[in-house]
């Protein structure tokens, strides 16, 4: 469907599925950044920051607000460059590409203050997605602006991806809307899509279950699932605890810039220093 | 009735050589969400541009039908004007809004005074005895293959481009959209289809005046544009339409109207943008769409 046609899918398969076609590439890792270091000026916004993400692993990143968990994001799609440090992508240097380029990698992400193209709709949005692809060095434009028959063929391609991928996360009855017209959830979801119509390879959510309510938040995880089930790496920021624990077997959490733990859901609840970033110090706890 | 047909002629004229205008400042402007207020510049450069070709050039080729000095004329007024905005566009490509503004501004006022010293191109008194070469036909001919060439534009991959880049740059770098090229290939072909309005200009007047340049004018293309309704071509259209016709209208109007004619249009204006600051295509289309919801 929408994914790339290098890794082998199966979308409609249980989620299990998905390891096994992710062993193909088990050798190296999707996402690897190590030691990344960003300072503004004399502030330290991220220390010696490192992860490392299989073909069609979903890892979490939690911690307080302030913590560096947007910086990381930043930093691998190119809004930031590291002032030290490497990010590689199935063993390809990220560090120091512009955004566009590392989009083109297979990089997609969304936004914790959504950022949709408020002057286009539904549709347009996703289609905006593959532009670059369609592009096509500008012969791929001029093509379809004088009707030529081969642009039509790679049109009528990239709309109906867009329309497929408009179903697969159920906004399909909104297709025409004015994107800043949808309700908060909706736009959320139309964010996710339009970062899948990059076919991306890596998917980064920054907090995608803010503002939403418990029904939407469950459709959302199911929507999380079956992303991943398509083979593509997820890393996702949230603060819904409930939300992460459910979904990632490996967390990272952050606090100030350093990682103070990383392990499984039940290992990073008991994890004192993770009790004291979120809590306080336990003697000041009193009554909790 | 043949005098009242004559006395259209020119206003029609007038109203399709705007409409072109407007329509490539609405591909920078609404498309590309680029303040450029030195959009007559690229006009007057395809102007002279074109004068040139038809006066000089193409009797050293041997070229005299009317239809091939046109089409030659309009080739290369749109390369020049194309080149010229590409020359602007590139250094000034990390500025925003006002400075952005303000470079293109001063861009115009370079312009019409370069074409105010080059001598051999009349000076200031402009370029007189050009080819009269374009019908009110062929004009609209123009406007309708410009309208549909945005409207297919706008519907392309470098459309989408264009717009996801006026609406979020950060977001649309994320999905591999180089902002740098969306807003240089809008701006570009918005600089050409202006001096397609320029040669149309100078093979129907005859005539081009450096002052055609300057800031007076680049401000009327900017109104039509934001008056129509700046997202969509068709307000564009309607833009020109407002600014050469109703003035025209309102001379057969009673005497103290049509005595103050400019003075009322300047008030309708600014009433214009004060209720309706969508622009007026868009009360039209409430018009439209009303009877249906009902």
């Amino acid at each position: 469907m929408w994914c790339r046609q290098n890794v082998k899918t199966q979308p409609d398969s249980p989620s299990g599925a998905a390891v096994a076609n992710g062993s193909l590439e088990l050798t190296q890792p999707m996402l690897e950044a190590k030691e990344l270091t960003v300072r503004f000026g004399g502030l330290v916004a991220l220390n010696s920051f490192s992860v490392s993400l299989m073909a069609g692993e979903l890892q979490g990143l939690i911690g307080p607000n302030g913590a560096g968990k947007t910086t990381v994001f930043n930093l691998i799609t190119g809004v930031y460059r590291p002032t030290s440090g490497s990010i590689s992508m199935a063993g390809k240097r990220l560090d120091g590409q512009s955004a566009q380029n590392i989009a083109r990698h297979g990089v997609a992400r969304t936004f914790q203050n959504i950022r949709l193209f408020g002057g286009l709709s539904v549709i347009e949005n996703l289609l905006a997605a593959g532009a670059y692809r369609r592009l096509g060095g500008l012969n791929g434009s001029l093509g379809s602006i004088f009707g030529l028959p081969q642009a039509g063929e790679k049109d009528k391609a990239w709309r109906s991806s867009a329309d497929k991928l408009l179903d697969f996360v159920g906004l399909a009855h909104l297709r025409d809307h004015q994107a800043v017209s949808l309700p908060y959830g909706d736009q959320r979801k139309l964010e996710i899509a339009r970062a899948l119509m990059m076919q991306p390879r890596l998917l980064l959510l920054d907090e995608p279950a803010a503002g939403m309510n418990p029904t939407e938040k469950d459709a959302l995880a199911e929507l999380v699932r079956r992303i991943r089930a398509s083979g593509v790496s997820i890393l996702l920021i949230e603060h819904d605890m409930k939300f992460v624990m459910n979904l990632c077997e490996t967390i990272t959490v952050l606090d100030h810039g350093e990682i103070i733990a990383r392990g499984g859901p039940s290992a990073i609840q008991q994890d004192p220093g993770v009790i004291e970033a979120y809590l306080g110090p336990a003697d000041l706890r009193v009554g909790l | 009735m043949s005098d009242f047909l004559q006395y259209l002629a020119l206003p029609i004229t007038l109203f399709g050589i705007l409409a072109i205008q407007a329509m490539s400042l609405q591909l920078i402007l609404g498309g590309a969400g680029l303040l450029s207020l030195g959009h007559a510049a690229y006009f007057a450069v395809g102007a002279y541009a074109s004068g040139v070709f038809t006066q000089f050039v193409a009797p050293q080729l041997g070229i005299a039908n009317p239809y091939l000095l046109l089409i030659g004329g309009i080739v290369t007024a749109m390369i020049a004007a194309g080149l010229a905005g590409l020359a602007v566009v590139l250094p000034c490509l990390r500025l925003h809004g006002d400075y952005l503004a303000m470079a293109t501004l001063g861009f115009g006022e370079i312009v019409s005074t370069i074409f105010q010293n080059v001598d051999g191109l009349g000076g200031t008194r402009g370029f007189k005895d050009v080819a009269k070469l374009t019908s009110p036909l062929s004009i609209w001919i123009g406007v309708g293959l410009v309208a549909l060439f945005l409207h297919r534009l706008y519907r392309s991959g470098l459309g989408f481009a264009i717009r996801a880049t006026r609406d979020d740059e950060i977001a649309a770098r994320s999905i591999g959209i180089s902002t740098m090229a969306a807003k240089t290939w809008a701006f570009v072909i918005g600089s050409a289809l202006a001096g397609l309005a320029g040669s149309f200009h100078v093979h129907t007047l005859q005539l081009i005046a450096p002052t055609e340049a300057g800031f007076l004018r680049s401000v009327e293309i900017a109104l039509a544009v934001v008056m129509g309704g700046m997202f969509r071509i068709s307000g564009s259209v309607l833009g020109a339409f407002i600014l050469v016709c109703v003035p025209e209208v309102l001379r057969f109007a009673p005497e103290a109207v049509a005595q103050n004619r400019m003075l009322i249009f300047a008030v309708v204006v600014i009433l214009l943008m004060i209720f309706n600051p969508q622009g007026l295509s868009q009360v039209l289309l409430r018009l439209v769409r009303k009877p249906r919801q009902a």
